[in-house]
């Protein structure tokens, strides 16, 4: 799974701690979320595209051969 | 929606709904009964920590009756001070506070070595003493070296929190059959104490390891 979490980021000018903040997770979790190590639950999925203005299918690109 | 936003959408949903003051503010007080669901994340560890502590101590005694271990009030009197010293320890732990958590993980150290010197001065096994300490350390010297943000448990925190303690749990089961098969078979002689004590350093500290490893993995799948 590849994701563009740490361009839309970047893009609002926020750093990885404040976008843990705006979606209550640890600043760790995000920086696992950008590396496309960790899975989040739909949930999470969602609200971090809510705080990043984006879809979820934008932010996340999954490889259809995987 | 964020946790802010959320839990101000809770209260405000109760006053909606309901269309008067929740009765737990008219009785709130130290000795209001709460229920579960309205303790904080802390009180709830409390909680469960008690009655899981009650539910260990029942279990033992049932089990020393039951194989005819020869229980009798002592019994019930020992589990209870034990039990007693380990919800402390929870307590301390729960404070947050680094001095009660080093004071605890300067203790637990001072039993360990207290513990190594015991035995080899006086020739008794004080292993009790070393593995009390070694857990007390253990749990108070991680608490003390916890970074600020690691308080929020998120989504990711709690599944690997979860599956570290499945494969310990899973690994200690494995540790378990061996040691029974070994003794069953007298290929070693286990006494109830080196048992006890390789399952209680086994557990935190392989649930340690399986948690770290998932933590630096990014996931656990």
């Amino acid at each position: 799974m590849e994701t563009k979490i740490r361009e839309y980021r970047v893009m609002k000018n926020l750093t990885q701690a404040e976008l843990a903040e705006a979606v209550g997770v640890r600043r760790e979790t995000v920086v696992f979320l950008e590396k496309g190590k960790y899975n989040p639950s739909l949930k999470l999925a969602h609200d971090v595209a809510k705080v990043l203005g984006a879809t979820i299918d934008e932010l996340f690109i999954f490889d259809d051969d995987e | 929606m964020t946790n802010e936003e959320k839990s101000k959408e809770n209260s405000e949903e109760k006053i909606d709904k309901t269309g008067k003051t929740d009765k737990s503010e008219k009785t709130s007080g130290i000795f209001a009964p709460k229920r579960f669901s309205e303790l904080g994340a802390n009180e709830r560890r409390y909680v469960i920590s008690a009655a899981l502590s009650a539910a260990a101590m029942v279990i033992v005694i049932i089990a020393a009756y039951v194989t005819g271990a020869g229980a009798g009030f002592n019994l019930i009197g020992l589990a209870s001070v034990i039990l007693v010293l380990i919800l402390a320890l929870i307590a301390a732990k729960m404070t947050g506070k680094k001095a009660v958590l080093l004071a605890g993980s300067l203790l637990g150290l001072l039993m360990i070595i207290a513990g190594l010197a015991l035995t080899v001065t006086a020739g008794d096994n004080f292993q009790m003493m070393i593995t009390g300490g070694f857990i007390m350390f253990i749990i108070c010297f991680a608490g003390y070296r916890k970074p600020a943000d690691r308080e929020i448990q998120d989504e990711r925190s709690l599944k690997i929190g979860t599956w570290g303690m499945a494969y310990s749990w899973y690994l200690t089961y494995l540790v378990i059959i061996l040691a029974f098969w070994l003794s069953y078979l007298k290929a070693v002689t286990f006494t109830v104490e080196m048992i006890t004590g390789i399952l209680i350093i086994l557990m935190p500290v392989s649930t340690i390891i399986f948690q770290k490893y998932f933590a630096s993995r990014g996931d656990v799948y």
